[in-house]
This record gives structure tokens, C-alpha cells and sequence, in this order.
């Protein structure tokens, strides 16, 4: 069975049994004791009625006894008697007797009639009702009993009456105790009724009687209708009593309803008072009660069923939510989580369900997570595994084929990597190179490797040295060799990288050899142009002088064809001076020494721009200094490449209104670079190599003036400098020249200066 | 002793001691059913007094209640009538007993036709004296000079003049003095006045001339020493020597339904009505209550016979020459059967 239902089950059974019980033992207890007064008041009435009965029948005894005894009514009832004559006829006493002592008594009440008998006939001699005078009564217990003592006679049906009687009887004697007469009295049985119907009544069906012994009802009773005498009654009470008992049962009356009776015999009387109320009239409060209580326990029940169902719920409710819950997680919806369910001990294991969930969520997230994560690792593993593959593959492949000799040592000497170039080189197996320990290698010592490697371990910084070995082919190898040295995984290892330089260095001696010529040829052209620019000098200004002595002198003479020629002559000679001047400057250039200091480029360019710009010029080009970076060189020289350069872009620029003028500079790792930038003629970037060659010109004479030195003057102090040069030009739209002087400079650079011959950049 | 019973399954029933007992306990039922019913179920007939009317109430209750049936007698009921001879039912033995006065248990017990009278049913006889009330007559002193209709229309006895003159005796009036004339039971020359006292039944015409609007005076006789009886039950000699225990069983069953009548006078009626010729039950209950007081007297158990009465209604007969013999007025009664009812009283 459900849970819920059992709940609700033992709920409502443990409140309803005890309810019931209590409820059970409330109403026997209230039920006895209800019937319990019930008989007791009943008893209380019956004995009181019984009392009351027999008050009244004794005090008639006692009052027909004490009018027996009275000395008239002995004289009066005597005298009637001795006559023995019809009653009726003795006129004077009877009527005395009557008058004055019967009727009186009476009229009191109590007796209907009082009579007086003949003791030997029974006859009625006298009687307040006159009507009964004449009949004779002897064999009435009363009349037989009556002349003995005080007697009443039970209630019995006159016939002659046609009434139900009781009659009291008394007998009368004389003084000496002979019996005169039998003084009776016919009781008044109203009075009787009313005795036994009124008093206090509790219940309406409350209500007393007298029974007789043969069963017949004295009195009415309540719910009789003319019983008295007439009707019999055999219940269970009067039966009981009747036999001479008294007590107190339950028993259906006359009317075949259930009754409370209580009963008692009345030996004197020989009848049986019955005191009798309804069960129901006297279980009525029961009854009420009963139903009042039925209605509560029943109100009481379905309250307590309803909370019995509540609770039940309250608690089945959440069960099932939980297994609800249980079902939910264990099919893998892990996100369900149980409401709120209660306050109390099922709510915290709903909230523990809900928290262990969470955890198996999180878990179960973060195993799968972790599965995804471990998956991708895995497969970012094989990616990198692949990767570091290929990576290794790669590098494998870079060693082997690297064409320079490469090879690790540990530094304990043992050689753990080696790729074939270097084995090659060294004209050995690649085994055998790996088996070596360069410690133990001869010429290692010799050649000086070892002390060089060693170096390199012990500073920790790179060493370069190159050697002379012989090879195993015999034959004189000399090796780059350039040592490192790294730590890997707390162990040091030795980085050996060589290249044959055999006929590198070979090429480098001849190349050597031949520089020196080229220089002892330069040095001698320079020489030569030297003098030869200084020796044509001498016959030019001959020229120049006797052509000018010639125009000044005999310019008049001239025609004009003569004056033209003169002044051809003189302008070409004039390019002559320039041309040689330029040639000598040109070498004298290559032979001067250069002394670096410090120069403001920026204040340079703008003061040289001052100086060979025209009013004119100044007003026509805008000259722009950008901020250009200081630089290191010879003053003098850089002067003349500024010189240079800007009387270039100015004269290249005659043609532009306005002419740009820009110089730019910036700094460059290893140099500074400079640029000037003007609008002018531009160049065509063909003939781009021409721009700096010696006399090469790519515009006319008439175009622009110029001995095309100018360039490559600048190239040749940039040169020196150890700077690059380059340009870049467009026809008609400008033309930027770059150099570049260099920002390091050591003492080795300078020395080695003039051996160095940088190639422009093209 | 038991006997296995194997019903096809495997299971022993015992079956034998259980129906054996079912058996018997039928068995006993149907045995003692047909006892009561077959075995010695006496035939007795019942004669009548008269028509069948509240008077016989207690034989028809004990009928009707199995009073009869308990004593394992059969009992049937011949009604009476005028033509019909009740002492000769009983002496030809047509009736085992008969219902009828106490007058004619003397008279034929005188002429010795052997009648024995076992109970006393009315103790107190019914016979009543009427005046109209108003008419001054008051007690049977009052009877002298005036018209008395009490003697019996054939000119022979009738127990109104029986008790009559038995009365007139008893309190030494003047015979003579009274003028009495035949009785009617229209009670015409009462109720025109020409009959000043008119003999009745207290349970029939004192009814009727009430039922008129009629308020009487009555004068009963027992008032004044004249005690007699009204219906008798009684049965012949022989049967009462032969079957004592008939009788006994009868009679038992016969007072247990006059018992039974008088304490439930409606349920009575309504037997009475059963067997009634008039059906009318305002009369049948009129007449049952006035006949309850002379059953039951209130003294003494029903159908208790005083040898004193019994004595005196002898006396009384036969001072007036209504026996033609005189005989032992033991033998018309026998108290015997009543001591076997009523074990414990004195009759």
C-alpha cells in the first residue's frame, strides 16, 4: 500500500481509535450515570408516591379508626345496630350519625362515603349515601375483616357501584370491647389519582401506577385509556413486583416500550406501584449527547482525516518528488533539481538530493569536461606530438641538411648530436663523430679548439675561432668554427657549428691581394689625377687668362661672330676650370682624412640651404627640415653632401613654382637614415645606376647645369663614412636621395673603413 | 467412529459426526413437531350457551391464543339458541362440555341427567333489576306495589323471578306486594313506563336500554344476599370420570383464555369478532366490559366455585319448586379439576 495511505491510515486510526474509545467509555460512563438518576429519581418518586399512598391510606385508617372510637359515634352506630331494622327507618339517630359525624368527615374529604354495617349481616344500616343503605356487604373482605381490626380492602370493581372502591373498615365496640358495628369508609380514589399522577416530574413520560394482584391496573396510568380495573398488564416490572420483589430493570411496559421501571410491593395494600419513564425520554440526554458527540467525532474524524491527509501528503508529496527526482538523475538529466520541497527533515534530504546532484552535475561536467579536455589534449598531444614530429623531423632535416657542420656535445665532452656535413667535413663516419668525446680528440688540442670550447663552457659566451686541420683526405681544411653553449634540463651542452672556409679564406687572400692592388691602382690614379688636374690647371689658366686679354683687349676688333667665339671659348674653358676643379676635388676627396665629431644635420641643411638659395629661390621653394637625428661623421664632408644634395634639388627644382623641398630623417637600427625630397625634374629610374656614377649625367648641359660630379662625390664621402646611398625619381614629378650613416661605430670599424666597399642598395 | 469420506481429492473429509448430528437435530424437530401436531390430539366439542358473542370471549381467546392446541385438544364450538338443549348436548354426548346456567345445572341434575358443573365462568351473576332512574325505586323495598317484569313468558321458572323472589325472601318482603309480570327483552312497558321494574342482563339489556339514552337505577340481588352464579362450564359425569385429564387440560385452557380476555379486553374484541354473529364491535365491547366484573370478581381466581353459592342457588331452587328433586348439590359440581388448575389456592 502507498505510503500516503498508510500515513493517512495510521493517522487517522491513532487519532480516531483513541477518540472512539474515549468517546465509547464517555458515553457507557455518561449512560450509567444517566440511568443511574434516571432510577434514582424514579425510586425517589416511586418511594415518595409509596410513601404518600400510604400516608393517605393510613391516615384514613387512622381517621376512620379515631371517628370508630368516638363516644357519640359508639352510641349512635350502637343503637342503629340493636334495632335490626331497615337502616332507613330509624330516622333520629341515623340521621344524627350521618349528619353530624359522617357527612362532616366527608365533606373533609378523603371518603366518598362513609357507612356503617350490621356486624352480623353485613347489612348497611347507615351510610351518607342513602342508596347504599339496605345492601348487605357481608361477604366483603372489608366487612369481615373490619370487625376485627382496622382493615382496607384492596381496590376492587363495585359492581353494584359500578366503580372501582377501596374501602377502609374499621370496627366499632363498646366500652366493654363488644363489637357494635363496622364503621367503613369509601375512599375517594381521586385523591388517590392524584397522588399517584401529580408530583415532579423530570420527564414528560414519567408516570406511576398500581397494579393489583391479579394483574389489573388500580390506576390509570398515563398512557392508559380507561385501564383502570379493566386492562391487565404482565411486564416484566409487574410481574416482578407482583411477586413480592422490589427493584429496578429495564423492561418494555404496556405499550411494548422500552421503559425504565422501578417497582416496589406494597404488602399492606397487596398492590404493586410501578414508577416507569420512557428509555428514550430518560436517555434523551444520552441521546443528545450521543448525537453531539457522534456529530464532533465525526467532524473530529474528517478533520483529522483531512490533516491525516495533508500530513500524509506533506510527506508522501516530496517522497515521490524525490523519487521523481532519483528517476530524473539516474536517466541523466542531471539539471533537475527538486523544488523547495519543506522545512523539514525530507526538505533537507531534498536539498541534499538537490546539492548531491549539483556535485554529480559538476562532476559529471567536469569528467566530461575533463574527457573533452583530456580529448583535446590528447589531440592537441598528437597535434604537438605530430607538430614536435614534424618540428623534430624539420630540424632533423635543417641539421642534416644544414651545410654547415653542427654538432652538440654534453658537457662532459661526449658528442650527442652530429649531422653528416659535419662528419663529412671532417671526413668521418657519422658514428664515429658521435662516439667522440672532444676532450679526447688530438687535434682539438692542438689546433686550439679545446681551449676555445672550453672557454665557451666556462664564460658561457659565444667563441669563434677557425682552425687549420688536416682532414682525413689529407688535406688542409680550415673550419669556421663558432662554439655556444646551452642548458637544457639543468645540463650543459656545447654548441659546435663549423664551415669549411678553405677557399672562402683562400678567396679572402686574394681577394685581399687584389684590394691592395686595386688600392695601389687607385692610389695611383688618384695621383695621377691629382697632378694631371693640377698640370692641366696650369695651361687652362693660360687659356682663361690670354682668352679674357684677348676680350678685353681686342673686343673691339672682334665681329660679333668673333666676340661669340671668344665667349664659347671662354665659357668652355670655364667648364674646363670646373670639370678640373671637380676632378680634384673628386680625389682629393678620396684622399683626405675624415675626422668624426657630432653634427646637428637639421641646423646643417637649413644653414647650407641659406647660403646657396637665391632671394629668389627662397621664395620660390619651400624648404622643409624635418627633425633629423645627429649625426657622427666628418663635418667637412658631410658639408659637401649637404652642399651638394641641396644645390642639386634646388637646381633640379628651377623649373617648379613652388618647388618642395624637403629633407627627412630618421633613426635606424644600426644608422641614420637622411632623404631629401624635392618636386623637381625627377629622374627615370632606369637609368637609376647612372645617377651616382663620375661625370654620368642624365639631363643636358642646357637642361641643368652641372659636371654630373656632384653625386658621385656624395656617394664617395658616403662610402667612405661607411654609409649606403640610393634614390628613387619620377620624370617631372621629383626625386628623393637617401643615405644612410652609420650610428655604431667602433675603432675596429674605423681602421677597417677604408677597406670597406658598401654596395648600394638597389 | 469415524468415517473417512474421500471426495476425489486427495484431502479426508469427515463428514460422518457432522451430519449424523444435523440429522438428529432435524430429526428431533420433525419428531416433536409431529407429536404435537398428530399424536393425541384430543377432539372436544364445546356447546354454547348461546350465539356466539362476547359472552364466550375466553373459549374463543383460549381457540384463538392455542390454549387448546398447548393441551393437545382439538376444540370445536356448537352455538346455542333458543332451540337448543344444552344439558341434553352434554348427556347425549354430542358436546364434551357446554357453557350454561347454573338454573339448569340444578334443574337437570334434579331430574337426574347427569350434568356436573367443573368452573364457575361469571361468579357474579348478571341478572340485574332496572328502574328508571328518577323513579324513586332505589332497593328491592322500593319493589312493593310496583310492576315487576321478571317472569319468564312461557309461565314457567326464570332465573329473573328465581332471584327475585329469592331476594324478596332474604329481605322478607311482601311477595304479594309486587305486581310481576312477564319480562320482555324489548323492555317496551319499561321505557313507556308501564313496567316500573324490569329484570335484565346487566351484560345484555342494561347495555341496550343505556344504548337508548336510558339512566336506570339497578338493584342487583347480590347487593342483597343473593349470590348466584351466571355461566357455568360443565361437562358430564362421565367424561369427568373417564378423562379426568381431559377435563383437567380442558378446563386449565379454558380459564388460561378467560384469564387472557379480561386483561386485554381490545385484543379481546377483536377475537370476539372472529367468532361473533353480530359484527359490531362497539357492541361486543360494551357487552365485554360489563361481563369483565363477573368473571373476575376481584376476589378469588376465575372460575373458583364457593360450595356456599352453590348451596344457596340449591336452597333457593328448591324453596321455590324448581328442582323436582332434591339431590346432593356436591355431585352438580366438582371442585376438583380447579384445585388441578389452581394447585396452590383454596377454590
Amino acid at each position: 500500500m502507498k505510503l500516503r495511505n498508510k500515513l493517512i491510515l495510521i493517522f487517522v486510526f491513532l487519532s480516531t481509535v483513541p477518540m472512539v474509545t474515549v468517546f465509547g467509555l464517555v458515553y457507557v460512563k455518561a449512560k450509567n450515570t444517566i440511568e443511574n438518576r434516571a432510577f434514582h429519581h424514579l425510586e425517589a418518586v416511586n418511594l415518595y408516591k409509596s410513601s404518600e399512598i400510604d400516608r393517605w391510606l393510613t391516615d384514613a385508617e387512622n381517621s376512620l379508626k379515631a371517628l370508630g372510637q368516638r363516644p357519640l359515634v359508639v352510641e349512635y352506630t350502637k343503637a342503629l345496630a340493636r334495632h335490626h331494622q331497615p337502616a332507613f327507618s330509624d330516622m333520629d339517630s341515623k340521621v344524627k350519625l350521618v349528619k353530624n359525624h359522617f357527612q362532616i368527615r366527608v365533606d373533609l374529604g378523603r371518603f366518598r362515603e362513609i357507612f356503617v354495617l350490621c356486624p352480623l349481616h353485613g347489612e348497611i344500616l347507615a351510610s351518607t349515601d342513602h342508596r347504599q343503605e339496605g345492601k348487605f356487604r357481608n361477604t366483603r373482605p372489608y366487612f369481615l375483616n373490619g370487625r376485627e381490626n382496622t382493615y382496607i380492602q384492596e381496590l376492587f370493581y363495585s359492581v353494584s357501584l359500578e366503580q372501582p372502591t377501596m374501602v377502609v373498615s374499621t370496627p366499632v365496640k363498646d366500652g366493654k370491647g363488644n363489637l357494635a358495628a363496622v364503621l367503613a369508609g369509601r375512599l375517594d380514589l381521586s385523591e388517590l389519582s392524584e397522588i399517584i399522577s401529580q408530583g415532579w416530574r423530570l420527564q414528560a413520560t414519567e408516570d406511576t401506577y398500581l397494579v393489583n394482584t391479579f394483574n389489573f391496573f388500580i390506576t390509570e396510568p398515563r398512557f392508559g385509556d380507561d385501564y383502570a380495573l379493566k386492562k391487565t398488564v404482565h411486564t416484566k416490572g409487574v410481574n416482578a413486583c407482583l411477586s413480592g420483589k422490589d427493584g429496578k430493570a429495564f423492561y418494555n411496559d404496556y405499550r411494548n416500550v422500552p421503559v425504565l421501571g422501578v417497582y416496589h410491593w406494597l404488602e399492606k395494600y397487596q398492590a404493586a406501584i410501578l414508577t416507569e419513564t420512557d428509555r428514550q425520554d430518560a436517555y434523551e440526554p444520552i441521546g443528545r449527547m450521543a448525537r453531539w458527540t457522534v456529530f464532533f467525532l465525526i467532524t473530529a474524524v474528517l478533520i483529522t482525516s483531512g490533516l491525516g491527509v495533508l500530513f500524509a501528503t506533506s510527506i508522501s508529496r516530496p517522497i515521490r518528488q524525490l523519487v521523481v527526482g532519483t528517476r530524473e538523475v539516474s536517466r541523466g538529466n542531471l539539471a533537475h533539481r527538486l523544488e523547495h520541497l519543506s522545512q523539514d527533515e525530507i526538505g533537507d534530504l531534498s536539498r541534499a538530493f538537490d546539492s548531491m546532484t549539483e556535485t554529480i552535475q559538476k562532476t559529471t561536467v567536469s569528467r566530461d569536461e575533463y574527457r573533452q579536455l583530456n580529448k583535446e589534449l590528447e589531440h592537441r598531444v598528437a597535434e604537438r606530438t605530430e607538430e614536435l614530429k614534424n618540428q623534430a623531423a624539420f630540424q632533423t632535416s635543417i641539421m642534416q641538411h644544414s651545410p654547415i657542420g653542427i654538432v652538440v656535445y654534453h658537457e662532459n665532452g661526449q658528442c650527442i648530436q652530429a649531422n653528416t656535413t659535419a662528419a663529412g667535413m671532417i671526413g668521418a663516419g657519422i658514428e664515429e663523430v658521435l662516439n667522440q668525446n672532444f676532450r679526447t680528440i688530438p687535434s682539438w688540442k692542438h689546433s686550439g679548439l679545446l681551449v676555445c670550447a672550453e672557454k665557451c663552457l666556462s664564460s658561457g659566451e659565444k667563441q669563434r675561432t677557425s682552425v687549420s686541420v688536416m682532414s682525413s683526405f689529407g688535406r688542409q681544411v680550415v673550419l669556421d668554427c663558432l662554439f655556444a653553449t646551452f642548458t637544457i634540463q639543468h645540463e650543459k651542452h656545447l654548441l659546435l657549428l663549423f664551415n669549411d672556409i678553405t677557399e672562402l679564406t683562400q678567396k679572402e687572400k686574394d681577394l685581399k691581394h687584389k684590394t691592395m692592388q686595386l688600392k695601389a691602382a687607385n692610389k695611383e690614379l688618384e695621383s695621377f689625377s691629382y697632378s694631371v688636374s693640377h698640370d692641366l690647371r696650369a695651361p687652362l689658366r693660360a687659356v682663361n687668362g690670354y682668352t679674357r686679354m684677348l676680350e678685353e683687349d681686342y673686343e673691339q676688333i672682334l665681329d660679333a661672330e668673333g666676340r661669340r667665339i671668344l665667349g664659347v671659348i671662354r665659357s668652355e674653358a670655364v667648364r674646363l676650370g670646373n670639370l678640373i676643379d671637380d676632378l680634384l676635388t673628386y680625389s682629393r676627396l678620396g684622399r683626405s682624412r675624415m675626422e668624426y665629431s657630432r653634427i646637428d644635420m637639421e641646423t646643417l641643411a637649413q644653414s647650407i640651404f641659406h647660403e646657396l638659395a637665391s632671394p629668389d629661390d627662397k621664395e620660390r621653394i619651400q624648404f622643409h627640415v624635418k627633425e633629423i637625428p645627429q649625426a657622427t661623421a666628418d663635418p667637412t664632408l658631410i658639408r659637401q653632401v649637404w652642399s651638394n644634395l641641396i644645390d642639386n634639388a634646388i637646381k633640379y627644382s628651377a623649373n617648379k613654382n613652388p618647388a618642395m623641398i624637403e629633407v627627412d630623417g630618421e633613426t635606424a637600427e644600426y644608422e641614420y637614415i637622411y632623404s631629401i625630397t624635392d618636386n623637381g625634374a625627377g629622374f627615370d629610374m632606369q637609368y637609376v645606376d647612372k645617377l651616382f656614377g663620375i661625370f654620368q649625367r642624365l639631363h643636358s648641359d642646357k637642361e641643368f647645369k652641372g659636371s654630373g660630379v656632384g653625386l658621385a662625390n656624395v656617394q664617395r664621402v658616403i662610402l667612405r663614412h661607411g654609409g649606403r646611398i640610393w634614390a628613387r625619381g619620377e620624370p617631372g614629378k621629383g626625386a628623393v636621395i637617401f643615405f644612410s650613416l652609420p650610428s655604431v661605430h667602433k675603432s675596429d670599424v674605423v681602421k677597417t673603413e677604408t677597406d670597406k666597399e658598401n654596395t648600394d642598395e638597389r | 467412529m469415524r468415517l473417512i469420506f474421500y471426495l476425489g481429492t486427495d484431502q479426508p473429509k469427515t463428514i460422518f459426526p457432522f451430519t449424523l448430528l444435523i440429522l438428529m437435530v432435524s430429526g428431533i424437530f420433525l419428531w416433536s413437531a409431529c407429536r404435537t401436531s398428530s399424536v393425541s390430539k384430543d377432539k372436544v366439542t364445546l356447546q354454547l350457551k348461546w350465539h356466539h358473542q362476547a359472552q364466550f370471549a375466553g373459549f374463543y381467546t383460549a381457540r384463538e391464543n392455542g390454549y387448546y392446541k398447548n393441551e393437545h385438544l382439538d376444540v370445536n364450538f356448537i352455538e346455542g339458541g333458543n332451540d337448543v338443549e344444552i344439558a341434553e348436548a352434554l348427556a347425549t354426548q354430542k358436546a364434551h362440555f357446554a357453557v350454561l346456567s347454573p338454573e339448569t345445572v340444578l334443574r337437570k341434575r334434579s331430574k337426574g341427567v347427569p350434568v356436573k358443573a367443573i368452573a364457575a365462568v361469571y361468579r357474579k351473576s348478571a341478572v340485574v333489576f332496572v328502574a328508571k332512574n328518577g323513579s324513586g325505586i332505589i332497593r328491592p323495598h322500593d319493589f312493593t306495589g310496583k310492576t315487576i317484569a321478571a317472569a319468564s313468558k312461557g309461565g314457567g321458572a326464570s332465573e329473573f323471578e328465581l332471584q327475585l323472589k329469592t331476594m324478596t325472601k332474604a329481605l322478607g318482603l311482601e311477595w304479594s306486594g309486587m305486581n310481576v309480570v312477564p319480562y320482555d327483552p324489548s323492555y317496551s312497558g319499561f321505557l313507556k313506563g308501564s313496567v316500573d321494574v324490569t329484570a335484565a342482563y346487566y351484560t345484555g339489556g342494561v347495555i341496550k336500554l343505556r344504548k337508548k339514552g336510558q339512566a336506570v337505577n339497578l338493584i342487583w340481588p347480590a347487593d342483597y344476599g343473593v349470590h348466584f352464579y351466571s355461566d357455568i362450564l360443565a361437562t358430564s359425569d362421565e367424561i369427568a370420570n373417564t378423562h379426568p385429564q381431559l377435563v383437567e387440560r380442558f378446563l386449565r385452557a379454558s380459564l388460561k383464555g378467560w384469564k387472557q380476555a379480561i386483561g386485554d379486553p381490545e385484543q379481546t374484541v377483536d377475537t370476539i369478532l372472529v367468532y361473533a354473529r353480530v359484527k359490531d364491535a362497539r357492541l361486543q365491547s360494551a357487552m365485554l366490559e360489563a361481563m369483565l366484573p363477573l368473571v373476575h370478581t376481584g376476589q378469588g381466581n376465575i372460575g373458583s366455585m364457593d360450595s356456599s353459592v352453590w348451596k344457596g342457588m340449591y336452597s333457593a331452587m328448591y324453596e321455590q319448586g324448581m328442582l323436582d328433586n332434591s339431590f346432593d348439590v356436591r355431585q352438580a359440581y366438582s371442585p376438583a379439576f380447579l384445585k388441578k388448575v389452581y394447585p396452590n389456592t383454596t377454590p
